[in-house]
């Protein structure tokens, strides 16, 4: 039921651009029909493939860097109190960077390179990843470690049976948000520097008014990133919380 | 005094201090008693006068004190009931179990598990269990490490007179049973007296051992009027205690 009221959703959005564009009746609105004409074409004989497999590519190595710094970041600011009031300041800030800031000075500091691209994705992220982490840390219920000490559990049981299973929810919750935002910080960044990606090819007909490639390719990359958040996070986060439904 | 054979364990904590925003604050001042091997002792005293506190240190989970528990808890398998279950609620009533004990062989646990009629809930999670229930897990886990030292900090609260009755005599002839100390803090002067071998009153904070009654009546002697006569005597002897 929740799964048919979502298509339902889905197709009422598209209905209601098909409506307005054929009342603009401008080529600022293509409608949908036009997009879909576009997206198939392209994929066919243009970049698209190439420019979407491009974006996932940073898309993929940039979360993988962001969760895998944040979580150590988090992991230790929500374990070490002093440290935590020590690099506080430091993630507050990156926090409340632009994601724009960012981007230009690492293409300014490291090139214009692929690797300037992931950091500057990862270092958008990472903060995010470290705050979630460290108030899942902090979370933590002590009557539990006590527990576990009385009962002598080794490290490996405690992490795996104490630490993990409090952790994972606030883990799938900073991938969830992460990926949402990794994906439109990956658009900025190609935009600034990068000679290829969904980004590039969108600053690319923008240029050229081709609105209807500029809604081809956001709808496309649009499409597989929530393909990836309801095929692989979801389930994920799902798991993660199941022993709070099924007793 | 009657002789109290050998001893499991020595606790002296000559003092335990909490520190923070508004001041220092004295939990324990001079806390002496020794715990006969394959005894109950019962720690008696008023809210808030350090009862935990001095298990957590016995327990080895606070080293933050002046003094010495010998031999270090650590030497000793030790099964401890908390004041809540504290049970993984992600892990099933058997899981649960298990970690805790993993050298646990299949007979004996559905031994306990019959014993403590969970046997129909050993694949739920806690969350599906009542708190009468979940208390019975604990009491579970606590007895299949087959511990040396059992700890029992108000295992029996927030049960219904009946069924903390029902559990309190089978926690205590189990444990007897495996031939296990037992250590056990209470406000109820009628637990203490069922099942204790020794009852040390506490003062209020910062606590200290403020009278020490052993008792060697047999289990089948101790029935209501006797209850009611000792209970009479202790509080003659300490008129703060609380009947």
């Amino acid at each position: 039921m929740r799964s048919i009221r979502f298509i339902a959703s889905l197709i009422t959005l598209v209905a209601l651009w098909g409506v307005v564009a054929a009342v603009a009746h401008s080529s600022a609105l293509p409608s949908p029909a036009a997009v879909a004409l576009f997206i198939v074409q392209d994929s066919l004989h243009g970049d698209m493939a190439f420019n979407v497999g491009m974006s996932l590519w940073r898309v993929f190595a940039s979360f993988i860097v962001a969760m895998g710094i944040g979580t150590a970041i988090g992991l230790v600011l929500g374990r070490t109190r002093v440290l935590d009031e020590v690099v506080s300041p430091w993630v507050l800030v990156l926090l409340n960077t632009p994601a724009l800031v960012i981007t230009a000075l690492c293409y300014i500091w490291l090139g214009l390179n692929e690797f300037a691209a992931i950091v500057a994705v990862a270092l958008n992220k990472i903060p995010n990843v470290a705050v979630l982490l460290r108030e899942g840390v902090r979370s933590f219920d002590p009557a539990l470690d006590d527990m576990a000490a009385v009962y002598r559990f080794s490290t490996w049981k405690r992490v795996r049976h104490v630490f993990l299973p409090q952790l994972a929810p606030f883990l799938t919750g900073a991938a969830r948000s992460g990926l949402a935002l990794v994906w439109k910080i990956v658009l900025v960044v190609e935009l600034l520097g990068r000679p290829n990606g969904v980004g590039y090819a969108i600053s690319y007909y923008f240029q050229l008014f081709d609105v209807r490639a500029v809604l081809g390719y956001s709808v496309v990359f649009s499409v597989v990133m929530l393909m990836i958040e309801l095929l692989v996070l979801q389930p994920l986060d799902d798991y993660a919380r199941r022993w709070r439904s099924a007793s | 005094m009657p002789d109290d054979g050998d001893l499991l364990l020595d606790v002296d904590i000559a003092r335990k201090r909490y520190t923070g925003g508004q001041g220092d604050l004295d939990a324990i001042a001079g806390l002496r008693f020794a715990l006969p091997r394959g005894k109950v002792t019962c720690l008696l005293g008023p809210s808030g006068c350090g009862k935990t506190t001095a298990l957590r240190i016995l327990a080895g989970l606070d080293r933050a004190y002046d003094g010495a528990v010998t031999p270090d808890v650590a030497t000793l398998r030790l099964g401890m009931v908390f004041q809540d279950p504290r049970l993984l609620p992600w892990r099933t009533v058997e899981e649960n179990v298990r970690l805790a004990a993993p050298a646990i062989d299949d007979t004996t646990l559905d031994a306990l598990f019959a014993d403590l009629a969970l046997t129909d809930w050993r694949q739920h999670r806690p969350g599906a269990l009542s708190v009468g229930m979940a208390r019975r897990v604990a009491v579970a886990r606590a007895l299949a490490v087959a511990p040396d030292l059992l700890v029992l900090d108000e295992a029996f609260v927030s049960l219904d007179e009946q069924g903390a009755d029902i559990l309190r005599d089978y926690v205590f002839a189990a444990a007897r049973a495996r031939g296990a100390t037992i250590l056990t803090v209470t406000h109820s002067l009628r637990e203490a007296l069922q099942y204790s071998d020794i009852i040390l009153i506490l003062a209020p904070r910062p606590t200290r051992v403020l009278a020490r009654f052993p008792f060697d009546a047999a289990p089948e002697v101790r029935n209501a009027a006797w209850i009611e006569g000792e209970r009479d005597r202790l509080i003659a002897a300490n008129p703060g205690l609380q009947p």
